[in-house]
């Protein structure tokens, strides 16, 4: 770095001056190394511009880079200008530039020359730096950030390495020293084999729920290498691993995934949000409430995530004709599905999950979670109304060719396909008693069923439903959740923190005493599990209480299966709180930044995020108290 | 003038052939490379010394380091007005989704080697 220290100079920095064009900007820098006496006769200016001819010396990103060889210096020279207003420069990008960096350098200094050139290049391409740059008071800033910031970057670049390090030792540690002080009466999870194995098994299950936060391209590497580790210490083998896997969910979730990929390429989704918008939206108000609900709806009924790119792709026409601001739609759209997946059995994987786990029928959805998710929908859309109606576009209509592009027939077929499924989803319990087959064979059956129908149905193209429909890589990262989640279960870890939750439980006031336990492990499972699931995937936590619901159940507290349905809204509501909170928000902030180009801050989100999960979250826990009570 | 956009894969010097045949035509040359975050360093003096050279040899060219995925490059494609885009097959997934994406807004051929 020193060598550095010694190129950039105080003098050679200046701020926010104005330039009409490139040409008054050279002829600037020209004349102060005359000035100063660097160089004598060498017509700099005519030299920049010969190079601009060659090629644009803008690297995109607002930076251009001006680079020379001048015979009369006698060591390189760095000049750096931030401009007051931004010039043509006929970048790669097109965009206007910013920040511009002189580097002249004598011939004889060619590879020192070279490594300047990547130096100051790599330091501006880093967006917190050019940021920091740009906002920067005065040029001993400027020089500060120039010189040393790239050190700090580098520490930086690994403090998620040390952070995930770090965490994982405090959870052994912490772990070890829980597990070992809780004494369940009875219990062989006692010994102190079962305790290694507890240890063992939290630490890995952290460290794979750590690695998705912080390296979330590699957390299907992280769940296999916590596998692995859990083999190798004899935690479990590998015939209750691929137990563990909840296969019958896995293939599920399979089946849905490959149905949705369809109906989404016949256009169904779009063509009945069309439909409906249309039908209601003759206000901006409406026309996005509208979306809000019909988007909800789709969550509940498809999956969230395709539910949300089907109308995040149509909020983004939306808005570009009307030229308005994206931000509340994709706010209140996810918020609206993440509610609305909740509504039924297969809106979301942790529903899912639970349906397998619990054994619930679609019924038992309808009869527990469908109410309150739709009731906190329409509190959620009044409150997105409330907080975003100034930013809501002009009045406007969905453009005619959004439905020019779904072919009739086939839509037609889509929508047999799709409310066959519904049906044989909804009757599942009732077929299975009929046919006096296992619990949830239907569920499994339905999918099976339908997707032989579209395979038959779209002959050799059917191939690609089965191979883009769906996420393999989400579906193996759930086969390792679930199986890593398992053992925490397996190793009696769940049992120990259900036995911790009913102690604490006891000590929450209510009134009725005999509803207490329930009461108590509810609050607290509904808050817990919709806290984490803002910073944390959903399934993770919820995969992870399910065993700790079980466990309390079994214990026989009253209305225990209400604890399952707390996990859910909890889950499902939670993932609202930030913009990580759940894959419906990711996906839609992908589409947002890969569309407008634009970086999504964590800011845009808290504000909306922090109010309707507070009062979605408050308002399950007073309706889940009426149910108590009554 | 029109723009070719040849993204460089420094493992794969297949790049120096296009460079040769487009030396002859009267052709703007961007030069793009996708690098991991590590490899950015280098990916930077190695274009740096790229450009030293052609710059010897007049020929036009504009150089810049971008990040991300196929998305990042059509946008760029879009911008400017493009000729073709070369690409190396190592540098990207070129299957799945993104990539049927990619193909079907791409606004100009595609070259692959």
């Amino acid at each position: 770095m020193d060598e550095y220290n010694q190129i950039f100079k105080k003098e050679f920095i200046f701020l926010d001056l104005e330039f009409q064009n490139q040409d008054e900007l050279f002829s600037f820098v020209e004349k102060l190394l005359k000035e100063k006496g660097y160089v004598k006769e060498e017509a700099v200016s005519l030299l920049l511009k010969e190079r601009e001819i060659i090629g644009s010396t803008g690297v995109g990103h607002g930076i251009a880079l001006p680079h020379l060889f001048l015979k009369t210096l006698s060591f390189p020279l760095v000049l750096f200008f931030r401009l007051k207003r931004p010039l043509e420069w006929e970048a790669i990008d097109k965009k206007p530039v910013k920040v511009v960096v002189f580097i002249f350098s004598p011939e004889n200094e060619q590879e020192f020359y070279l490594k300047l050139l990547c130096y100051i290049a790599d330091l501006l391409h880093q967006e917190e730096i050019l940021s920091s740059l740009l906002k920067a008071k005065s040029k001993e800033e400027v020089f500060q950030y120039l010189v040393f910031q790239k050190k700090i970057s580098i520490i930086k670049r690994y403090q998620n390495v040390f952070i995930y390090f770090l965490s994982l030792f405090l959870i052994f540690i912490f772990s070890k020293l829980l597990f070992q002080n809780i004494k369940i009466p009875d219990s062989p999870f006692n010994s102190y084999l079962w305790i290694r194995k507890e240890y063992i098994a939290t630490t890995l299950f952290f460290s794979m729920v750590l690695g998705t936060l912080l390296f979330f391209p590699y957390r299907v590497a992280f769940g296999g290498i916590a596998l692995t580790l859990l083999l190798l210490t004899g935690v479990t083998d590998i015939e209750s691993t691929v137990k563990f896997m909840a296969i019958p969910t896995i293939l599920f979730i399979i089946m849905v995934m490959i149905m949705v990929k369809w109906l989404s390429e016949k256009g169904l989704f779009k063509y009945l949000v069309i439909k409906a918008i249309r039908h209601f939206g003759n206000s901006p108000l409406l026309l996005f409430a509208s979306l809000m609900f019909f988007s909800s709806i789709l969550g509940g009924f498809i999956d969230e995530v395709s539910a949300i790119l089907i109308t995040v792709g149509i909020a983004i026409e939306i808005v570009r004709l009307t030229k308005g601001n994206i931000i509340p739609y994709l706010i209140g759209l996810v918020m609206a599905t993440n509610i609305g997946s909740a509504l039924t059995l297969i809106g979301n994987p942790i529903g899912i999950y639970l349906a397998f786990a619990a054994k619930f029928t679609f019924l038992d959805f309808l009869k527990n979670a469908t109410w309150l998710s739709f009731l906190s929908l329409i509190l959620t859309i009044f409150f997105i109304l409330l907080i975003y109606r100034k930013d809501i576009g002009l009045k406007t209509k969905i453009p005619e060719k959004l439905e020019e592009e779904i072919d009739k027939k086939e839509l037609k077929v889509s929508l047999i396909v799709f409310l066959t499924f519904i049906i044989l989803i909804i009757n599942h319990s009732f077929i299975e008693q009929l046919l006096k087959v296992e619990e949830r064979t239907m569920l499994l059956g339905a999918g099976f069923l339908i997707v032989g129908f579209i395979l038959f149905y779209e002959k050799e193209y059917s191939r690609f439903f089965v191979e883009r429909g769906p996420d393999w890589w989400t579906i193996l990262y759930f086969m390792f959740l679930f199986a890593n989640a398992a053992c925490l279960e397996y190793t009696g870890v769940t049992e120990k923190i259900a036995y911790l939750l009913g102690e604490g439980a006891k000590r929450i006031p209510f009134f009725r005493v005999d509803l207490k336990e329930t009461f108590g492990n509810l609050t607290i499972l509904l808050w817990g599990s919709g806290i984490l699931s803002g910073f944390v995937d959903n399934l993770p936590i919820v995969a992870a209480l399910v065993p700790v619901v079980k466990s309390l159940v079994a214990k026989g507290i009253p209305d225990g299966h209400l604890l399952y349905w707390s996990l859910l809204i909890g889950g499902c509501f939670g993932g609202n709180l930030t913009m990580i909170g759940s894959t419906a928000n990711l996906c839609a902030i992908g589409l947002y930044e890969r569309t407008f180009r634009k970086r999504f801050k964590f800011s845009d989100w808290l504000k909306a995020g922090i109010i309707i999960t507070f009062l979605t979250l408050l308002f399950a826990n007073i309706l889940f108290l009426i149910r108590i009570l009554k | 003038m029109a723009n070719i956009i040849l993204i460089i894969d420094k493992k794969n010097d297949f790049y120096k052939r296009f460079l040769d045949y487009f030396k002859k035509d009267k052709k703007k040359l961007i030069l793009l490379a996708f690098p991991e975050k590590e490899e950015k360093g280098e990916y930077w003096h190695f274009l740096f010394s790229l450009g030293e050279k052609l710059q010897k040899e007049k020929i036009s060219f504009s150089i810049g380091l971008e990040e991300g995925s196929l998305f990042s490059l059509l946008d760029l494609v879009k911008t400017i007005s493009c000729e073709i885009v070369i690409l190396p097959k190592s540098k990207f997934l070129l299957l799945g989704e993104e990539y049927d994406d990619f193909l079907k807004e791409l606004n100009c051929p595609l070259l692959i080697y």
